[in-house]
């Protein structure tokens, strides 16, 4: 707390310059590492915004086909037979209508390697909106029937779609209902049909009756 | 004069100096302590304002994600064909509207889509069925596009008083990364409008 006795001679001026050149060059020192923090930071942020998410990541792999083609899956083989379309489907002697079209599939599944089961029916259109398999009434064939291997099941899967997506769709299968990440999935290609065509199909009132799956012959 | 200048000049280097040895952190905090004081001085610790619910009208489209909803009537019911209540002597109290999915998938998550407030009894905040008036069946899933008209059903108790009128709330949703699953979901359930209907009481007898 005493002061040091003052000296005749005063201390050179530079004296007490030096620790404000050393807090200078702390200061320095610490605006260079936060600058590198910043920029660490920025670049992280940048590689974090690169990096694809987890939607491209674990997106399905697709097999694709056309109409009338076996698609192999990792779990089922599918082929699509038929495709037709109309203002009214009927299950079990019950007709539905619809405020769009009806899409009805008919196809010939078989499970490769083990039982297994198609929980996953969806129609894609051309502007990428998927439309799935109709609930209001129960569709075995893509729901609960256990394909055993090796033998080929048929039946008929109904979709609700607009009208003016009718005309160009794609048929997509997979195992799981809850999730298709990171698993195989097929990709059917349907035939195009024409707007005329679309209009017939609504035009109709003859409910068209779902064919009930069941085992084929190979 | 010449001492005088160097006195004045070695202090500011003193002080210069001293500043520069404070402590980062110290620094920081004292930074952080007058911004939050200069921000509460102007407001800036007050809660942001809530913004106010629209109201629409009975027969008018509220456009939103994922779906649109047009709330057309509400009305008491005793009996709704197959469906049966959890407790005899209950009512149904059925709100009609009709949702298009603006979303580029089948939803399934109908009874998400309204909510009743302010009507005593009900006995659950989630309609307990979603049935497409079209064939009066049950709706688990409405594909992107295709508009359709909707009961959305609640069981109220009989011990509560019938509503004249109900304030049917409308509820979107927000497409966004879940940072949690890092991929693109509908999260974030929310209050878009609200519609205040009368409720016609077609109970039999």
């Amino acid at each position: 707390m005493s002061e040091p006795p003052r000296s005749a001679n005063p201390p050179a001026p530079a004296a007490p310059a030096a620790p404000a050149r050393s807090g200078l060059a702390r200061f320095g020192a610490r605006l260079g590492v936060g600058a590198l923090f910043v920029a660490a930071l920025a670049a992280g942020g940048a590689l974090t915004a690169l990096r694809p998410n987890s939607d491209v990541r674990e997106r399905p792999f697709v097999t694709a086909g056309g109409l009338g083609e076996r698609v192999s899956t990792r779990t089922f083989d599918v082929t699509v037979l038929d495709v037709r379309g109309a203002a009214q489907v009927a299950r079990f002697r019950q007709a539905h209508d619809t405020g769009g079209v009806w899409i009805v599939v008919r196809l010939r599944l078989t499970a490769r390697n083990d039982p297994t089961t198609v929980g996953y029916a969806a129609l894609r259109d051309e502007r990428g909106r998927l439309y799935q398999q109709s609930e209001r009434f129960t569709q075995p064939l893509t729901n609960s029937w256990v394909l055993q291997p090796g033998i080929p099941v048929e039946g008929e899967v109904a979709f609700e779609v607009p009208r003016a997506a009718a005309s160009r769709l794609w048929l997509r299968l997979a195992e799981n209902l809850a999730e298709q990440g990171m698993d195989s999935m097929a990709e059917v290609a349907l035939l195009p049909v024409d707007p005329s065509t679309v209009d017939g199909w609504t035009r109709s009132t003859a409910p068209v009756p779902l064919q009930t799956p069941g085992a084929v012959g190979t | 004069m010449s001492r005088v200048s160097a006195g004045s000049g070695a202090g500011s280097r003193r002080l210069a100096a001293r500043l520069f040895g404070i402590p980062l952190r110290w620094l920081g905090l004292s930074a952080g302590a007058a911004t939050l004081a200069v921000s509460g001085f102007f407001g800036g610790l007050e809660g942001p304002d809530e913004p106010a619910i629209p109201v629409v009208q009975p027969g008018t489209v509220d456009r939103g994600s994922p779906w649109n909803v047009t709330v057309s009537r509400v009305r008491l019911v005793n009996d709704l064909g197959t469906l049966r209540l959890t407790v005899p002597g209950d009512r149904w109290l059925a709100v009609v509207a009709t949702v298009e999915v603006t979303a580029d998938e089948s939803r399934n998550d109908l009874d998400d889509v309204l909510r009743l407030t302010g009507v005593l009894g009900l006995m659950s905040q989630e309609p307990a069925h979603v049935m497409l008036m079209r064939d009066a069946t049950e709706l688990g899933r409405l594909n992107p596009g295709m508009p359709e008209e909707i009961a959305f059903v609640w069981e109220q108790s009989a011990g509560a008083a019938p509503p004249g009128t109900v304030t049917v709330q409308i509820y979107g949703k927000t497409y966004r990364m879940d940072n949690l699953a890092n991929r693109m979901e509908w999260l974030d359930p929310a209050v878009r409008a609200e519609v205040v209907a009368p409720v016609q009481d077609r109970r039999a007898g």
